[in-house]
């Protein structure tokens, strides 16, 4: 028990435990939180601050954690086992412990592949270089037409190649022992020369001497397969008989001409060499399936991930993503799977209906392969998530941009009352405390700032596009945010009374935009209280027009609403600064327009590239392009029929936002709902004529009733008869479901 | 300091090293189980491996268009094997992994056969035991003692399994060994003489506090083995026996069908990973919560009206079979160990062995045997008995032929249902007391687990406070032992440390390995160890994992002097001698 007590204690002396204002990151103490806050400006500004402080939670947590359990492990050596199980139950730990190590590094390993090679190299030296040796000799012997010769000729050929043993040296055959008589002689063997009785000798057949000595150089072969063929059909011709040469009868019982007497052990060599020939030539069927097999899974794997992050996003209502994409992404992956299903069967029934079918560890291999298909399937079928369908998109998107804006108006709130606090603090001199305010609102700011620039350089033009006209008003108020910000941190002034100065330093710096701005003759920037759905109604009767029209209509409205609330926020702007922010406003927006948009619809970009080449305009103002929409507008159907890829139906394509607008939809963001709608249709005009979602529909069906079927068998297999009937009650009705959907 | 992790790890690593393609896995009967246990069979499937051999089975067809990955333990035999194979060989390229050192001669032997250049690598990976959780190995070792010391080949097995989990976790410890125990020193020096001989592979990075390897005996602590065990896993194991992660469920007493083997892995199994340390009664709980779970799921399977439940029916089937797979076994299992403890009525007789093992109260215990004793089965019988005798041999009121007497009174009242031959049985207990207290009361006077005055005021307290559950009252003596060596208060006079080193420090890491077989109420205090003591690791592994029955065995296997040779490898030595 004291020992218990002294260790816990001795830990505590070591620990001391500090209060007050401590920087959570390097343990200072400050006398306030105003320069605590101040010194977290100062130091902490990195970027890494986020991953440090987690790391740091995490630290604390852990000692909070290990504290927590040393204490209860003080109390366990009195208790019993129970209780700290029952604690264990409580803490939702599992059974596995790993949160509490370092993960395992890979072990010690050694390898002896040197030395074993080593040895290896040494031992197989002799076969290689006879091998080679064999081949030679074999490549010679099989140079000259020996079906033309005399016999005696032949021989004495073979014998400049091979020098023969002289008979006197072998009394008796070396490998059966036997006496050489008249009966059975002796016999060379055309490859080392060496002497054995005619039953231990070997004949190899010419065709595979050829096929051997071919091996060795290429070029050789060349040259002599056709003399082998022409000697094979003299041969024939003259036997009269259709004896197959590559047969391995003939290899014994043939005749001398079919073949080189050789020793056994020559003949070993040379029949393994062949093998490994074999091998390296020709792959079976298997092989071929298998690898055709892991391309599509590793295809798979590569867009699985893909596919996932946009259902994510887009099940979140995000506008990062196109709902059309990522149903064709979707079906993608579905065919690859079709694909691997197909193979993966096809590699199960392989050879089976062949006349002598695989050995029963050859069908395991197969089932094994087919089983981990399956697995493959199964596994990364379930963490494929569905997609919302269109509707529900819609409504999630609303939720989405409800909850934006709740954010942001906390947001406002909160540095509104930053502010306001700061403000009393000025009027009563507290300078410390200003000071300390003041850090804190650059930091909202920064925070604020960040946000927005994640916002835009997302290349989400869709999201900002994406929100009402409230929520754009909400948001760029937000972003004004942040001119105050910057210009503390540059100068580290008092800001408030300067603000308009510096907004005025910043117009400087876009005045070339400015200008620009001011030269684009579709956009009226002086009249940014205007309504543009009035304007819309006027140029309702050019439809051509109408749809550009209204994009920059959009942006006009879009950054008029926002300008005036920008106004109302911060009474000292002026007109000028209305345009640069419009101005970056809306470069901003048509970046992410071009990336996120067109380039998903070749057909519109590339129209878009040709006229820009066209017109020559510099790219550096982002109304250019939609002046330059409406402008060419009259032109775009020549120009589609030239550039190759584009649909018949260039009337969609032309513009995107022509037929979407019917005078009802005069909604909060038309931009939006509209471009949705108009690019599914231009989806289905580029791919597939009506494509729709249903088009898929009875493969999927399909692929269901399949999975059903096996698992079905193996309910049955298994006796769980419940679940069979069961099973088989879904399989009808999706069966009838797929007749339906194929009638239609 | 995870071993389930470094053997996953040696695995992993194989199979990538043997490149993309179709494989095989060569292995033994040792090796088949550090991979079994490690990895499902689905899991090596999608790593590409198709196929699972055992190297000594012949008859394999050849299949040019496959990477064998052969991983052994390096024997002579399997050696041997490897080179009848590589002359002639069936695959198209063969990785070599041997799971322990491999001496030079094989290494010559095995590079002289391979004629035709299959090889493409050998390497030794020190994955050579049995790791069931990430705190705990075997070495699955049935027997390791004979006539109360090691046999060679035990031994030889014991210090290469040992140096594998060193070598897997890269740990070069300072060795201490319970003193009182040869076999333990000479485990400890061999473990020594491996790390002098081969100090480049023990070459590792400077830790502050170097780790450390203790080794202690089973005989110190004879009791645990012989209690009945009330957490998950080791109840698992007493009353039904796990086996490389499977059990053997018998059949539902109302079907004809076969009993079924069920694998209990923490890896794929939630249930049971959260659960195999929970006591009965919450896991009786847990259990009704998963199969209302499992209910309400079953139920939204029932009706599909529309394409898209049905489309939901489709993706939530596999992991809803998965479910439905898990509730079959957790409850078969359980209910098949709540009919054990029924039928051997072993809630009492689990009270009179807690109170047996913990209490100090000779009257009241020899009081409670005898009222349970008539009413216990064979097997409990014994256990009681063996722990009776193991606490009381020295008591000067002892009364163990009194307890037999009694037996035997009620075995004959009951001799005409129950069994024929209760002399007999008396006997064979008397030889079962006298093995026990042979091997496990051996060092002089009572086995107690309070002999300093401060657990014996520990053991006061305790029954002041009164316990909470009296069936888990009783805590091994390992974890007394670790409490003690963590608080670098165990005494160097009993547990001494090899050699010339020693450790001033509290130890951070630490392996654990006790000779003659672990138990999972070890493992059990272990992890518990490791949660409540942070920056203390502690692995547990032993040449088996016990449970009361495989105990009792080896304790007849270690007194008897004549048994001549240790049934390790038998069955690789009644194979014929393969010609070279």
């Amino acid at each position: 028990m004291s020992s218990s007590g002294g260790y816990i204690g001795g830990d505590e002396t070591e620990e001391m435990v500090r209060e007050g204002f401590l920087c959570p990151l390097c343990m200072r103490d400050f006398p306030s939180v105003y320069q605590l806050s101040a010194h977290w400006g100062d130091e902490h500004e990195s970027k890494d601050v986020a991953q440090d402080l987690k790391s740091k939670a995490q630290d604390l947590l852990g000692r909070a954690k290990s504290k927590l359990l040393r204490k209860e492990g003080s109390c366990g050596e009195n208790q019993d086992v129970s209780n700290v199980t029952a604690s264990c139950a409580a803490g939702a730990l599992s059974g596995v412990d790993l949160w509490m190590w370092e993960p395992q590094e890979l072990g010690m390993t050694r390898s002896h592949t040197e030395e074993f090679k080593r040895i290896r190299a040494a031992r197989i030296e002799r076969f290689v270089i006879e091998m080679n040796k064999l081949i030679i000799r074999l490549g010679k012997l099989t140079a000259f037409d020996r079906t033309t010769l005399e016999p005696s000729k032949v021989k004495a050929m073979e014998r400049e190649v091979v020098p023969w043993v002289s008979d006197q040296h072998v009394p008796l055959c070396p490998d059966c022992g036997s006496s050489f008589r008249v009966t059975s002689r002796r016999h060379h063997c055309r490859l080392c020369g060496s002497i054995m009785c005619s039953r231990c000798s070997r004949r190899l057949p010419l065709v595979l001497a050829h096929k051997l000595s071919s091996s060795a150089s290429p070029t050789f072969t060349h040259e002599k397969t056709p003399g082998l063929a022409e000697s094979v059909n003299t041969k024939s011709f003259r036997k009269g008989s259709s004896v197959s040469l590559a047969s391995l009868s003939g290899l014994h019982e043939g005749p001398e001409e079919f073949g080189l007497r050789c020793c056994g052990h020559c003949e070993a060599l040379l029949l393994r060499h062949e093998c490994k020939m074999d091998q390296r030539s020709q792959e079976p069927v298997l092989s071929l399936l298998y690898r055709k097999l892991r391309e599509n899974m590793k295809k798979v794997e590569q867009l699985a991930p893909e596919y996932v992050l946009m259902a994510e996003s887009l099940s979140l209502g995000e506008p990062t993503y196109n709902l059309q994409d990522a149903g064709k992404a979707r079906a993608d992956i579905m065919k690859l799977y079709e694909t691997i299903d197909v193979i993966g069967k096809k590699i199960l029934t392989l050879g089976i209906k062949q006349e002598n079918p695989p050995s029963t560890r050859m069908q395991n291999l197969h089932k094994m392969i087919r089983h981990a298909v399956n697995l493959f399937i199964q596994d990364k079928l379930r963490g494929l998530p569905s997609l919302p369908t269109p509707e529900k998109y819609e409504e999630l998107k609303a939720e989405r941009k409800r909850e934006l804006e709740e954010r942001i108006l906390q947001e406002r709130k909160q540095l509104e009352n930053v502010r306001y606090f700061l403000q009393q603090a000025e009027v009563a001199g507290r300078r410390d405390e200003a000071a300390a305010l003041c850090e804190n609102l650059c930091l909202l700011q920064e925070e604020n700032e960040r946000r927005q620039k994640v916002n835009f350089d997302a290349a989400s033009w869709r999201e900002a596009a994406g929100k009402t006209q409230d929520s754009a008003v909400s948001d760029l108020d937000a972003a004004t945010l942040r001119p105050p910000s910057l210009h503390l941190l540059q100068k580290g002034d008092i800001w408030w009374g300067v603000e308009g100065h510096r907004l005025g330093v910043k117009n400087h710096a876009t005045a070339g935009l400015e200008n620009k701005v001011n030269v684009h003759p579709s956009m009226p920037i002086t009249d940014v209280s205007s309504n543009p759905f009035d304007n819309c109604d006027d140029d309702e009767a050019d439809n051509t027009k109408r749809g550009v029209r209204k994009w920059g209509e959009e942006n006009e409205q879009h950054f008029g609403g926002s300008l005036r609330s920008f106004a109302a926020d911060m009474n000292e702007n002026t007109e000028e600064t209305q345009r640069t922010w419009k101005g970056k406003r809306c470069q901003v927006g048509n970046d992410g327009f071009a990336k996120n948009t067109f380039g998903q619809n070749r057909g519109v970009a590339n129209t878009l590239r040709h006229r820009q080449q066209e017109n020559s305009l510099t790219s550096g103002n982002p109304f250019e392009g939609d002046g330059w929409i409406d402008d060419c507008n009259e032109q775009e159907i020549n120009v589609e029929k030239t550039s190759k890829g584009f649909p018949a139906n260039d009337h969609e394509v032309r513009n995107p936002f022509l037929e979407s607008e019917t005078p009802g939809v005069v909604s909060l963001n038309p931009f939006d709902e509209e471009y949705g709608d108009v690019e599914e249709r231009e989806v289905g005009g580029i791919f597939e004529g009506s494509r729709s979602g249903s088009a898929i529909e009875p493969s999927l069906l399909r692929q269901q009733i399949e999975n059903i079927r096996a698992y079905l068998s193996d309910a049955r297999r298994a006796g769980r008869n419940e679940e069979a009937a069961l099973l088989f009650s879904h399989l009808h009705e999706l069966q009838l479901a797929l007749h339906k959907a194929e009638a239609t | 300091m995870n071993v389930v992790a470094a053997i996953k790890a040696y695995i992993i690593r194989m199979v990538e090293e043997a490149g993309p393609g179709m494989k095989v896995l060569l292995m033994d009967k040792e090796t088949t189980a550090v991979v079994s246990v490690a990895f499902a069979q689905s899991e090596l499937l999608q790593k590409e491996v198709y196929l699972f051999e055992h190297l000594g089975v012949g008859s394999r067809d050849s299949m040019q268009h496959l990477r064998a990955i052969c991983f052994l333990r390096p024997t002579q035999d399997n050696v041997d094997l490897l080179c009848r194979e590589l002359q002639h060989p069936k695959y198209g390229a063969y990785v070599i992994y041997l799971s322990n050192v491999l001496s030079q001669q094989l290494v010559k032997q095995l590079a002289e056969a391979d004629e035709q250049e299959a090889v493409r690598e050998i390497k030794e990976l020190y994955a050579d035991y049995v790791a069931l959780s990430p705190h705990f190995f075997t070495l699955n070792m049935d027997t390791c003692a004979q006539a109360g010391n090691w046999s060679r080949e035990a031994l030889s097995r014991a210090t290469l399994g040992l140096t594998a989990v060193l070598l897997s976790l890269k740990k070069c410890p300072v060795i201490r060994y319970v003193q009182s125990s040869s076999m333990a020193e000479q485990l400890a020096q061999g473990v020594k003489q491996m790390i002098s001989k081969d100090a480049a592979l023990f070459d590792f990075r400077k830790t502050d506090v170097p780790p450390l390897l203790l080794i202690l005996d089973r005989r110190d602590d004879a009791v645990t083995p012989l209690l009945n065990q009330w957490t998950y896993q080791a109840m698992v194991h007493e009353l039904l026996g796990i086996q490389n992660k499977r059990v053997e469920l018998p059949p539902a007493s109302d079907s004809a069908r076969s009993s079924t083997d069920v694998v209990l892995s923490a890896d794929h199994d939630d249930f049971f990973a959260n659960n195999m340390y929970l006591n009965f009664g919450e896991i009786g709980t847990n259990i009704k919560q998963l199969m209302d779970e499992f209910q309400q799921r079953s139920k939204s399977h029932e009706k599909l009206e529309s394409i898209s439940d049905m489309k939901a029916f489709v993706e939530t089937y596999p992991a809803f079979r998965k479910m439905s797979g898990a509730v079959a076994k957790h409850v078969g299992l359980v209910g098949e160990l709540s009919r054990i403890v029924a039928a051997r009525k072993l809630l009492d007789i689990g009270a009179v062995e807690q109170e047996l093992a913990c209490q100090n109260d000779h009257t009241a215990a020899l009081q409670g045997v005898k009222r349970i004793l008539g009413k216990a089965g064979d097997l409990e019988a014994a256990h009681l008995l063996c722990l009776y005798s193991l606490r009381y041999q020295r008591h000067p009121s002892g009364d163990l032929s009194g307890l037999l007497d009694v037996w035997q009174k009620e075995a004959l009242g009951a001799a005409q249902t129950r069994r024929d031959h209760p002399s007999w049985q008396c006997d064979h207990f008397r030889k079962l007391v006298n093995n026990i207290v042979g091997y496990g009361g051996g060092r002089g006077g009572e086995v107690l687990p309070n002999k300093d005055p401060i657990s014996f005021t520990k053991q006061f307290l305790k029954g002041l406070k009164g316990v909470e559950n009296i069936y888990t009252q009783h805590q091994p003596a390992l974890s007394d032992t670790l409490d003690q060596l963590v608080k670098g208060k165990l005494r160097e006079s009993t547990y001494p440390f090899l050699g010339s080193t020693t450790l001033r420090e509290r130890p951070q890491d630490i392996v654990v390995f006790v000779v003659g077989g672990v138990t999972y109420a070890e493992s059990l205090a272990v992890y518990n160890l490791n949660r409540t003591t942070p920056g203390v690791r502690i692995v547990l592994g032993g040449t088996t994992v016990h449970n009361s029955r495989s105990f009792l065995e080896e304790v007849r296997k270690c007194m008897s002097p004549d048994l001549v040779s240790i049934p390790l490898k038998n069955q690789q030595r009644n194979r014929p001698r393969l010609q070279r």
